[in-house]
Formats: structure tokens, sequence, C-alpha cells
């Protein structure tokens, strides 16, 4: 017999107990993976379509809490594409919008200059892309067209106006196949923001040395102190939303972390309490305390580990299904990445340890007399 | 000795279980207090801040889903103005500062013209109201000025900007307190955006303000209202107290609340489900003999959820207190000021304690079925 | 100290000297000043009332207690307080127990192997030995089956065989027969006859049953926390 197998029959002693206990750790397991995979998958999701689109430093207006709330002059690209070593230069002014005969609550629109290269990097799949001069007319991803079950030539209602759907498109990234693309100029009016934009996204000619990203991220700061540049990667984690989503996640993880702690911690004593006599036995055949603290520690780990098993599914499914509600497909992939997928799993571990603490050193204390005295 | 003292006693026959069962449901009650309480905190804070200056209406621009993303030509104030029915109309730009690091989503800085009735509501306790002669001056609220440890005349930087510090203003509650005014004109410049305001607020006169059904003629008006080219304006009117219940922010905040909430209480009921499981499976012997002494299956499970009542109680109680607790300690941290009411509201307590003998209700039931359908005959055989 | 052992020529084993043990509860009896001598290859019975002090003797010999007064020796080592008791337990005492203290989720065999996570035995030959053991005791048939399929006298003796997992020099019963019938205490006693006689393994009896105690080769009487006499020789004090 090896001590596992101790371990796994102790538990079995109590099976509902044990099962009941497994069920608490995988809801809190399930909970902290899909959100914190929420939140990690959106700050992804941001990272990945900088990326692909061409990103190393991020334009914006500096000190700006909510990054939707301001902008910036539209001059200051033009400024910007005369820099050396800028290879490409994307400007966008962005919103959220509601529609909410369709239950959607958070929809990005984004203003495209009629030659943006974001334009022609989607996929068209059905009508044809936004040509310059277009009034009321939209194009809508793929996502947010099936979500509010539009067709090419139908209308929606953007700010209160009719606009005409004139295509629809494809794109790798969630947060484009659920958005809403106009015409800057259009979306400058509609939002009566003449002649601004939320932000620039540059690309650097790298040929040079990774040092260039540097030099032009200077030499855009010097245009003046309302301009914040930002690598991609530090933009992100600025964003408010984020870390707003990320802290929500913290919370309720924290929340469902010492819960879980805390039910381990009732089912060990309980276990512990009901086993006195079995525990001085193993006392008094000689085994040394800290093996007795060991075999009490391996069983809450044991049911740590299927709980945590069990969560990381369930978590899965939670994310599968959350995908495909409408009201947040747009901001949902359905994916989970496996280091999200550790991190709840430690998390339950370190909850299942210092639930099983004191169960453990209380055993660990009992004397052999105990099982002595305990005639049955 | 009566039936609820005998629950007691059964319930403190196994003290530690019993305590730690109680501190489950009791973390569940606190997290309820606090997540729910900060949610519907935040959202009263917000209205009152509105309702306190005797806002009624909010013009934003319709579809927003985020307050500060709206944007609103600045000479529509006019024409709201002549809308019959409206008394007063105060434009307003807001924008979320970062004063340094440690705030979570920023300090909301509001810019208002110095005329306006917004401005001329504040109660100033030290210094005084901006003027138009004072250029990039700025008003904060007390608990603002505190944690910022600014006094009358010290400069204030917003956006890279020194501002002045020219009066300090009381809030009118907690939120209102960590929040900063300026002038319309100097925000609007910082901003970059002239001309532009993200709400308008409206005042309606006394007599329309009390009746229902005129204000809602009067929203009617106002959201009918065309530009000089006859296109309409976009525009959606909506009282205070609705409007701050439908940004997207007080949604998120609700959903996360709740959403956290309702799973520390499944968790929590799934621990009372076990304790009351156990201490049935463990009195299978104590339960056949109180049958064979004429208990009626009734009382039995009457015992068994009681027990598991008395346990949420006793954790509904200690959750609560923790809850306030917690608010109390968090209300004080510069992360969350303003943010977060040092009090919490009766009903939020109430829910919170209603959700945990739910809990106890759940978790005790399917234990007294078992311990129903004891049989009173093998039950005395098993010993 | 009148030691009237007629085995003065095998080697000690283990030794009380003027050990006292004094509860400050009272709950249990208290030893008062006891001293005894068991040998290596004795067969020895602890015989008294109840509350008379034997099982506290008993705990004492077993390394379970600790004397409040007096010493333990076991092969010349004294048992003070601070050494690793539970080491001595494991490799130079085995205990039987009234109530026998079986896992009720392990298997026979299982359950024989629990001492052994203190030796240095792999998982594999752990198996072996219980298995050899369970066959010593009459069980090989029953090595898979739980407690709760077993009769009483079958359970003690896979207690017994779990005694000697580690074969240590010393057997300590508890009133071994105390829960089981006539015919499985008899049992019982015939392996305890052959472990001693084929295996010359010591063996220490505590019991309140004449006919128990008479299998022994020397009986103890203990009375009020305090030896009054061996095999009928009261002992002078």
């Amino acid at each position: 017999m090896r001590a596992l197998t101790m371990v796994r029959k102790n538990l079995w002693l109590r099976p509902v107990r044990s099962w009941l206990t497994i069920a608490g750790l995988a809801i809190a397991v399930g909970a902290i993976v899909s959100l914190v995979g929420i939140a990690q998958r959106f700050e992804q999701a941001f990272l990945e379509l900088y990326n692909r689109r061409g990103g190393d430093l991020v334009v914006q207006r500096a000190g700006g809490a909510m990054q939707l709330a301001s902008g910036i002059d539209q001059r200051v690209g033009q400024r910007i594409r005369s820099l050396p070593h800028v290879q490409q230069v994307i400007g966008s002014l962005m919103d959220m919008v509601a529609f909410e005969q369709s239950d959607l609550f958070a929809v990005i629109v984004n203003g495209w200059e009629p030659d943006s290269p974001v334009l022609s990097a989607v996929d068209t799949v059905s009508g044809r892309r936004l040509r310059a001069g277009d009034r009321q007319r939209v194009m809508l991803g793929n996502v947010l067209a099936a979500n509010l079950g539009k067709h090419v030539g139908d209308r929606i209602e953007l700010y209160g106006e009719p606009f005409e759907v004139v295509g629809i498109f494809e794109s790798f990234s969630i947060l484009e196949s659920g958005a809403v693309f106009v015409l800057l100029d259009e979306l400058q009016r509609l939002m009566h923001r003449p002649n601004h934009v939320t932000g620039y996204l540059v690309e650097v000619d790298k040929t040079g040395g990774q040092n260039t990203v540097e030099q032009v991220q200077r030499q855009i700061e010097a245009f003046g102190p309302q301009i914040s540049v930002l690598p991609t990667g530090s933009f992100i984690k600025s964003i408010a939303q984020i870390k707003v989503v990320r802290a929500m996640a913290d919370v309720t993880s924290l929340v469902a972390i010492v819960i879980g702690a805390l039910s381990v911690a009732n089912t060990m004593t309980m276990s512990v309490l009901e086993r006195r006599a079995e525990i001085g036995m193993l006392h008094a055949v000689g085994w040394r305390p800290s093996r007795v603290l060991t075999l009490i520690l391996l069983e809450s780990l044991l049911l740590c580990v299927v709980g945590a098993v069990a969560g990381c599914l369930l978590g899965l499914v939670t994310i599968k299904a959350m995908a495909h509600i409408s009201a947040l497909s747009g901001l949902v992939d359905g994916r989970l990445s496996a280091s999200i997928l550790l991190d709840g799993c430690l998390l339950a571990l370190a909850a299942g340890m210092l639930g099983a603490l004191y169960p453990a050193w209380w055993a660990m204390r009992l004397t052999p007399l105990a099982a002595l005295r305990a005639k049955t | 000795m009566n039936f609820a003292q005998l629950l007691v006693r059964n319930v403190c026959r196994r003290k530690l279980r019993s305590v730690f069962t109680c501190l489950g449901v009791a973390l569940a009650v606190a997290t309820t207090v606090t997540l729910v309480g900060f949610s519907s905190g935040l959202q009263r804070s917000t209205a009152e801040a509105y309702e306190g200056r005797g806002i009624d209406l909010v013009v934003v621009r319709t579809g927003v889903t985020q307050r500060l993303t709206s944007s609103l030509d600045q000479s529509i104030g006019r024409q709201l103005r002549s809308v019959p029915g409206v008394d007063d109309v105060n434009p307003s730009q807001t924008d979320l500062i970062s004063f340094g690091e440690g705030s979570l989503v920023g300090i909301p800085v509001h810019g208002w013209p110095v005329d306006g009735f917004a401005m001329r509501s504040l109660t100033i306790t030290s210094g005084r109201l901006l003027s138009e002669r004072d250029a990039d001056g700025i008003l904060l609220g007390e608990s603002l000025a505190a944690s910022l440890n600014k006094r009358i005349g010290d400069q204030v930087e917003v956006e890279l900007k020194p501002f002045t510090v020219a009066g300090i203003f009381a809030g009118i509650n907690v939120y209102d307190n960590m929040t900063a005014v300026s002038r319309l004109a100097d925000l609007q410049t910082l901003m970059d955006r002239p001309g532009e305001v993200t709400e308008f607020q409206v005042k309606l006169a006394p007599r329309v303000s009390s009746d229902r059904s005129a204000a809602d003629r009067v929203r009617q008006l106002i959201e009918h209202l065309h530009d000089a080219e006859g296109q309409p304006l976009g525009i959606a009117a909506l009282p205070a107290r609705q409007f701050v219940e439908n940004s997207t922010e007080m949604g998120l905040a609700r959903a996360m609340a709740w959403g956290t909430s309702a799973l520390a209480m499944i968790i929590g009921s799934l621990q009372v489900l076990n304790t009351m499981l156990m201490s049935v499976f463990e009195r299978v012997h104590e339960i056949g003999v109180l049958k064979a002494l004429g208990w009626s299956t009734s009382r039995v499970v009457r015992m068994i959820v009681g027990e598991a009542l008395a346990i949420c109680g006793i954790g509904a109680c200690v959750g609560v207190a923790l809850g306030v607790g917690i608010v109390r300690g968090l209300s004080a941290t510069a992360w969350l000021g303003g943010l977060l009411r040092p009090e919490v509201a009766p009903p939020v307590l109430l829910a919170s304690v209603g959700a945990a003998l739910v809990i106890g209700a759940l978790g005790g039931f399917y234990p007294a079925w078992r311990a129903a359908k004891v049989s009173v005959l093998q039950s005395l055989r098993y010993e | 100290m009148n030691d009237s052992s007629p085995s003065i020529d095998r080697p000690v084993l283990l030794q009380v000297e003027h050990a006292s043990r004094l509860y400050p509860d009272g709950n249990v009896t208290a030893l008062r000043d006891v001293s005894l001598t068991v040998h290596t290859g004795d067969y020895l019975s602890i015989m008294g009332p109840s509350g008379s002090g034997k099982s506290t003797l008993l705990n004492l010999m077993g390394a379970i207690d600790v004397p409040t007064s007096g010493e333990v020796y076991f092969e010349g080592e004294s048992l003070a307080p601070q050494r690793r008791l539970h080491k001595i337990r494991a490799h130079k005492i085995g205990f039987i127990f009234q109530s026998f203290h079986l896992l009720p989720t392990l298997t026979a065999l299982e359950n024989v192997q629990i001492p052994m996570f203190e030796g240095s035995l792999s998982a594999r030959q752990r198996r072996a030995r219980a298995g050899e053991l369970l066959e010593l005791v009459g069980l090989a048939e029953r090595m898979h089956h739980l407690p709760a399929q077993l009769s009483v006298g079958q359970r003690q003796r896979v207690a017994i065989a779990r005694s000697l997992a580690n074969d240590p020099p010393l057997l300590l019963a508890d009133e071994p027969t105390g829960n089981l019938d006539s015919r499985s205490g008899g049992e019982v006693l015939d392996l305890f006859d052959r472990l001693h006689r084929q295996a010359g393994r010591t063996l220490v009896v505590i019991t309140h049953s004449q006919e128990v105690a008479e299998r022994a080769e020397r009986i103890v009487h203990v009375r009020d926390g305090q030896i009054v006499s061996e095999n009928g020789q009261p002992c002078a004090r």
C-alpha cells in the first residue's frame, strides 16, 4: 500500500462530505478561472489587435483617466507621420454605444479615415468597404451583425440617426468582429468632436534597431506635455476599463478562495475530530508526528486537486457558455489560457493547505493515549 | 427547556464545526453587504449629487453608454432654456482626472459656468466661489482637499496644467466631497473640446417638477428638438435617478456585486448542507430514539431546519458586523475614497440577512429530509 | 528491590525503576513507585481489577506516557520525555489494543502495513511482509477483506499481525481478549503462546481475567497503583 491509497480511502469514508467540499471548491475555482480569464483575455485581445495592426506606440492625451473621454487633435497625426522611422500611423476615434433592443450594452464604435489600413486589413465578407464620402453608412463586424440580425442593406440606429449597413467584415479579433466601423469624420460629427481622435497607433521601422522605438517615442513626447506616448503593452495596462475588470476579478477571487478555505477547514476539522481514536492509534504504532501531519494535509490536498480540476472544467464550460450569450459575445471569445487554469489550481491548493493547517496540527499534537481511552 | 434551547444545544455540540459553518455564512453575508452596499451606495451618491442641486433632468447624447463619452454642442443650451416648463439649464463638462496614483478610476472634475445654478449651489466652507476673473481657478471638495493636502491659494496640477485652489466646498455626500469644480471654459480648453459639454443639467419649474406627467411632457419636447436644418438633435433627457441607474458603470458594478455575492452564498450554502448532513448522519440513532419517543416527522424536520437556520442566523449577524466594518475601513482609504459611503443602507442589510436565511433553509432541507426518513426500527438496531 | 524473575540469565529488555505517574485531574489511576524488569523472551501478564493502574503501567512501558518521577529503561536507554518516543514505539514495541483500532476503510493487508511506513521497506516489500504476517496469524485467505467483513477474533488477529509489522522485540497487549467471545479469545491466546514458544518473542499482557493471566510465565498483580505480588509471592518493599 502506498501512502496515497490510505489518503484516498480515508476521504472515501464520508463520500458525501468529500463531494460537497469538492463541489464548493470547484465553484470557487470555476469562478476565479472564468473571471480572471475574461479579464486577461480582454487584455490579450487588445494586445493582439494592436500588434497585428502594427503598433509599437500608442499616442493619446495625457492625464485623462478615461481614455474614451479624451482626445487629441488630428493635426498631431500629420506631425507624427512626418517623423523619421515612422512606418504607419493609424488614427481612430472610439466610442462605446448600446443597442438596448438586442441587449448589447457595450459595443465599440470605431471611426477610421477612409484610407486607414484597418479597413483593408479586415476581411469584407459581404457588401463593400467604407469609402470616402460615405454618409450615414456603417460596416459591421460579423459577430455584431449576427447578434443584431442585420445584413447588408439593412438599417441600424446609431446616436439617434438611421445608418445603412454597406458591408460586413470578419476579423481575428473579437474587439473588431463585435464592433461598428464608420468614417472618422462621420463619427466626429456624431460625437460632436470635430478634428478629434481618441488616439494614434504608431508603427516604427525597427530596421535601425530596437531603440528607434524609444527614439520616436521621445520625439512625439517633445510635441507637448498634453500628449502621452506609451508602448502598447503599458498602454493596455493603463486602460481604465481593464483596470476595473481586473479589480473585480481580484475581489471575486479573494472572496471565493477565502470561503473555499473555510469549507476545507470545516471538513478537515470534522474529519479529524471523528477519527481521534484512529489518529491516536497511528501515534501508538509509532508514526512520527510529522507523518500524521502530512497524512491530514495530503487528504486536504487530494480534495483540493479534485476540486481544482473540476473547477477548471466548470470555468471552461462557463466561458464557453458566456461566449454564446450575445450580450457578452463581443467581449468574451471563449478561450482560457493554461496559465490561468494553473493559477486557479494553485489558489485552490493554497486554500486547501491553509484550511487544513489547524486540523492537521491538532492531529499531530494528539497523544496515543487518545486511542487507548476511546474504547470503541 | 423549550424547542429553541434544544436547537441551540444541538448546534453547540460540535462547536468548532458550527463556528466554521457560521464563519462561511458570515463571509458570504459580509461580501454581500460590502459589494451590494458599494454598488447601491455609489448609485445613491451619484443620484443625490444631482438631486441635491435641484437637477431634475439630465440631457445627454442618445445611445451613449458611458456618461463621460457623451458630447453635445454648448449652443443647444439656449434651445433647452426656451422649452416651456424648463426653469434653468446648466451646461456641464466632466472629466476623470488622476491626481497622482492611488485612485481606482480617477477623480471627477466638473466644468461649470460661473453664473450657472450648479456653481451657485455649492456650499463654500473656505475661500470663495469662482468668478469670471478666476482664470484657471479650481474648487475642491473637502475630502479631496484633505487627501491632496491642499489649502486656498495652493496649486494643483490637472492634466499637467497648474490650477489655483480658490475655494473648498462641502459636498452633498462622500462622493461629492471627492470631486473638483472648475470654470467650464477652462476645462474645455484643457480638454481641447471648446464649445462642447458632456451633459446639460436641467431644473424644471416647481409646478412641473412635482408633476410626473408634466415632467414627461417636457422630456418629450426636449427629445424632439431640431437644429436649424430641421435635423433631430439626437439627445435624450432622463430623470437624474434613471440616468444614473442606466449607466454602464452602474450596471457593471451592480452585476459584479450581485454575481460575487451569489457565488459566496452558493458556496456558503454548500457548507451548511455539508455540516447539517454530517450532523444528521452522526445522530441517526438519536433521531430514531426521538421518533420512538413519539416525535412527529415534522418536528424532526423542524429541528434540523431550525438548527441550520440558527447557524445561518448567527452567521448573518457576524457577517453584517463584519461587512459594516469592512465598508467603514475601505471608505477611509484613498483607493476607494469617494466611491464608497461609510454607512450601509438598511435594505442592503436586510437583503443580506434574508439571503443568509434562505441559504440556511436550502442547506437544511435535504438533511432534514434524510432525518425524516430515518426508520425507528433500523436506527435502534444500529447500536 | 527484590527481583524474583526466574529468567535472570537472559538480557534485560525493559526496566521500570521506582516509576511514579501522578495525574493532576485524578481521573486516571496514578502509579506509585513501581519497579519491574522484563527480560528478553519473557511472557508476563499484569493483572489487576479495573482502576488498579495497570493500564498506566502499560502506557509507561509502551512509551506512550512518561513517568512523573523514576525512570523507564528500554534496552538500557532511558525513555526520558525529550527522547523521540515515536521511534521506540515504531521499532521496539508492538501494540495490541482491546478494541483493535483497525482503520475501517483499509483491507486487512493494508492495515498491517500501517506501522511499516516508519521503516525503510518499499511498497512492494511492505505488501509482501504484510502478507507473510497475515499468513502467520492464519488469515492468508482474508487479506483483502475490510475489518467490517471479518469476525471480531479475526480483527484482533489482524491487529496482532500489525503489531509484528516492524518486528519489534516487545509486544504489549492491553486486554486483548476483552472484546472477544471465549472461542476467539482462546485462539488469540494460542497465537500468543505460539509467538512466545516458537518465535521467542517477549510478551506483556494486561488483563483482569485469571484465565488469560495464567497462560503467562510470570503474573504480576497490581492494586491501587502498586505491584502487590508476583507469581503469588508478595513483593517486599
